[in-house]
């Protein structure tokens, strides 16, 4: 059941976020999601854009005082409380790009091909890539600020993202699929652009949520994940240790499963989508607190029931 | 086929199977006299006694037959191919008579086992394929004590470290030889839809079995008839199997929790009909077993298996894992969540001791027995070990004690 509601909500989302823009609907430069700023008419932006651009930090420190300053902190301010009140939701539930990547994985069932595996090693190995891009999207705009690099080199993580000749296609915009013969540099981000979108476009068909793994804001949401107000808690002890949840996980998180210990067990890659949790075949194991209250408690009658033929 | 095949029953087979017959028969009657008997039972006491006629059961089935031993052998795979499964466990004391050319100390379960399976050696009702997970090494070595009297061997190798990645593409690897060898023994290809099918019977089985486990635990369902329905898994039909639990199902759905004291947890070595002794015995001391955490009752199944990749990969991949990482077996090297197991179990359902039993020469579940002791101990809870086999000669000392233990609860 909570997989049906996930859908819709991701859908509705979809919709909203993208095409909101168009009804008035204006939700600031602060969301903790792939809420494309290249889509006209979209209804907020990406709070990853406003960290490299002209809210990033490093203008704060040259303007702390002024209203510039001011704006630069408040964005931040309204990003953290976001990330507070919804945590990973915004990646499994609400993120138009993780939802056009669940169309793809949608599409690779209906054909019957089996989904791509990384082995252990390899799937570690991949954790430390959105670091590097963090770091990269934070540390460029730095050096064209106090360093003299060229201009061109703003925004360069929007420069290869994904979704930036992805998601403007839903608006009937072809345009960030061209090369931009400018100079080398944007002559030489463009491409990488475009091959990049094509290679999430191929991954994320033969792997579910493909571009999730390199995703630089899923660290930063993880930032906050002890004072938020979602917890997603385990009861280790009540744990048969069957896999399930490890082997529904889109992004191939084996923490949940194998914690024996810690309560807390989001991981640092978890989107989520809930998926693990409804696959637990056991009573009162893995839990999704908001606050006090709890939204869900796997049981194995909600087991039953949603696994009946 | 082995040249014994074509052998008639000698002598003295043909007497121990009639005593073995008499020894079905004779628990079944005291059964059926039983307060609690009803006639919903009768179809799973037939079912449990054609392991004993194995043409019988076999009259109405075309497919090709394979006998599975434990509980990590998927038994989805077998019914997708359309190859009949039987479960391969005996509890008869008499059939043992038929090995004693094996080693004193082996463990019942498989002395029994190997002397029931020398009643039929002939290869018109004998399975045409044995499927065996390495699990224990009495498991692993039985074939060969049967000089190879056994038709087609198919061993699992089975992974004892399930926590790590080498170990499961291992098992992955075994289940992938397992479709092998079953499409070439139906001659059919494993098909998607055909797998899927077979998933969502087994599922809709556990679902319904785990309604007589609830049952049992409000006390509603007494232990010794969910030991006979555990039991007579995979001997039959297992939509025909389910359909009986349903049956019993709605017979018992009006009747109201019954609040039984000196409530108990049952662990450890297999208990397979006829031999109920324990059972029986802990009924006669004057408890009730709430729950367990053996193989041949309440862990027949290792639960649903939910899949997200419907490919025929994705699929196999499930039923591993679960049969695999699932698996509280006492063979593999972690035993945390076994441990853990009991102490949920007996603590969500207000049950004070656990009773412990050996089965003389079972060393997996021995060997356990210390570690789980201290644990359980630890928590507070009674704990009673019995180490016994199928002989009846310890009965009353073991009644003795106990009824000494109810005391302690």
């Amino acid at each position: 059941m909570i997989g049906r509601i996930r859908i819709v909500t991701q859908h509705l989302m979809f919709i909203f976020l993208i095409y909101g823009g168009r009804a008035g609907i204006k939700l600031g430069h602060s969301l903790p999601c792939f809420a494309c700023p290249y889509v006209s008419g979209c209804s907020g932006h990406c709070y990853l854009m406003a960290l490299q651009g002209k809210w990033g930090f490093e203008f704060a420190v040259a303007d702390l005082f002024s209203y510039e300053g001011f704006r630069v902190l408040l964005y931040f301010a309204i990003f953290i409380f976001l990330i507070i009140l919804l945590s990973k939701f915004w990646c499994g539930w609400i993120c138009p790009f993780g939802t056009f990547q669940d169309w793809l994985a949608i599409l690779r069932k209906k054909t019957g091909i089996r989904e791509s595996e990384f082995s252990w090693k390899t799937r570690d190995g991949l954790k430390k890539v959105k670091y590097v891009l963090l770091a990269f999207l934070i540390i460029i705009p730095v050096l064209i600020t106090y360093a003299g690099l060229h201009s061109d080199f703003s925004l360069p993580f929007c420069q290869i993202c994904p979704a930036k000749p992805i998601m403007p296609l839903f608006t009937g915009n072809v345009d960030h699929f061209a090369l931009d013969y400018t100079n080398v540099i944007t002559g030489t981000f463009s491409a990488l652009s475009i091959i990049i979108a094509a290679a999430i476009i191929v991954g994320s068909f033969f792997k579910d949520r493909f571009f999730c793994l390199f995703c630089p804001m899923l660290p930063l949401i993880q930032l906050f994940k002890k004072i938020s107000l979602l917890r997603f808690e385990k009861e280790a002890d009540l744990c048969s240790g069957c896999g399930n949840c490890h082997r529904m996980c889109p992004v191939d998180i084996r923490k949940v499963s194998d914690e024996r210990s810690n309560k807390a067990v989001m991981d640092e890659d978890c989107i989520l989508c809930m998926k693990c949790q409804e696959s637990c075949p056991e009573d009162n194991v893995l839990s999704l607190k908001f606050l006090k209250y709890r939204i869900f408690l796997t049981s194995r009658k909600y087991f039953i029931r949603n696994n009946r033929s | 086929m082995n040249n014994k095949s074509s052998r008639g029953k000698t002598g003295i087979t043909e007497k121990i199977f009639k005593k073995t017959i008499d020894e079905y028969d004779c628990e079944i009657e005291s059964l059926k006299k039983r307060d609690d008997y009803s006639p919903v039972f009768d179809y799973f006491l037939n079912t449990i006694k054609i392991s004993l006629f194995p043409e019988n059961g076999r009259k109405n089935r075309v497919n090709p037959l394979a006998g599975i031993l434990c509980v990590q052998a998927p038994p989805e795979i077998l019914h997708a191919l359309g190859v009949d499964s039987i479960k391969l466990c005996s509890g008869s004391i008499y059939a043992q008579r038929l090995s004693s050319d094996m080693p004193v100390l082996m463990c019942p379960v498989l002395k029994s086992l190997a002397g029931a399976l020398r009643f039929h050696n002939s290869a018109a009702v004998s399975p045409d394929c044995f499927i065996i997970p390495t699990s224990c090494d009495w498991v692993v070595k039985l074939p060969e004590m049967l000089n190879q009297e056994l038709p087609e061997v198919h061993f699992l190798e089975l992974p004892h470290i399930k926590e790590n990645e080498k170990s499961q593409s291992r098992w992955l690897e075994e289940i992938y030889g397992l479709k092998d060898r079953l499409e070439t023994l139906s001659g059919k290809k494993l098909n998607k839809r055909n797998l899927r099918d077979s998933i969502r019977k087994f599922s809709d089985a556990w679902a319904e079995f785990n309604m007589l486990i609830e049952y049992r635990r409000k006390g509603i369902l007494p232990n010794i008839w969910f030991t006979v329905i555990a039991n007579s898994f995979l001997q039959d039909d297992i939509e025909k199997w389910t359909e009986h639990i349903d049956i019993v199902l709605r017979k018992y759905k009006q009747d109201k929790n019954e609040s039984t004291d000196s409530r108990v947890f049952l662990a450890g070595s297999p208990v397979f009909f006829p031999n109920l002794k324990i059972p029986l015995l802990i009924e006669e001391a004057g408890m009730h077993i709430i729950a367990d955490d053996i193989c041949t009752c309440e862990r027949i199944f290792p639960g649903a298996v939910c899949c997200d990749d419907m490919t025929i990969h994705g699929m196999l991949k499930a039923l591993s894992e679960r049969y695999h990482k699932a698996c509280i077996c006492p063979t593999f090297t972690d035993n945390e969540r076994r441990v853990n197991n009991i102490l949920n179990t007996a603590g969500t359902n207000e049950i004070k001791g656990v009773i412990f039993h050996v089965l003389k020469g079972c060393h997996p579940y021995d060997i356990e027995s210390i570690t789980i002791e201290k644990k359980l101990k630890e928590r507070g809870f009674k704990f009673l070990r019995i180490e016994t086999d199928y002989t009846k000669e310890d009965s009353r000392n073991i009644l003795t004690r106990l009824e000494a233990f109810k005391t302690t609860l």
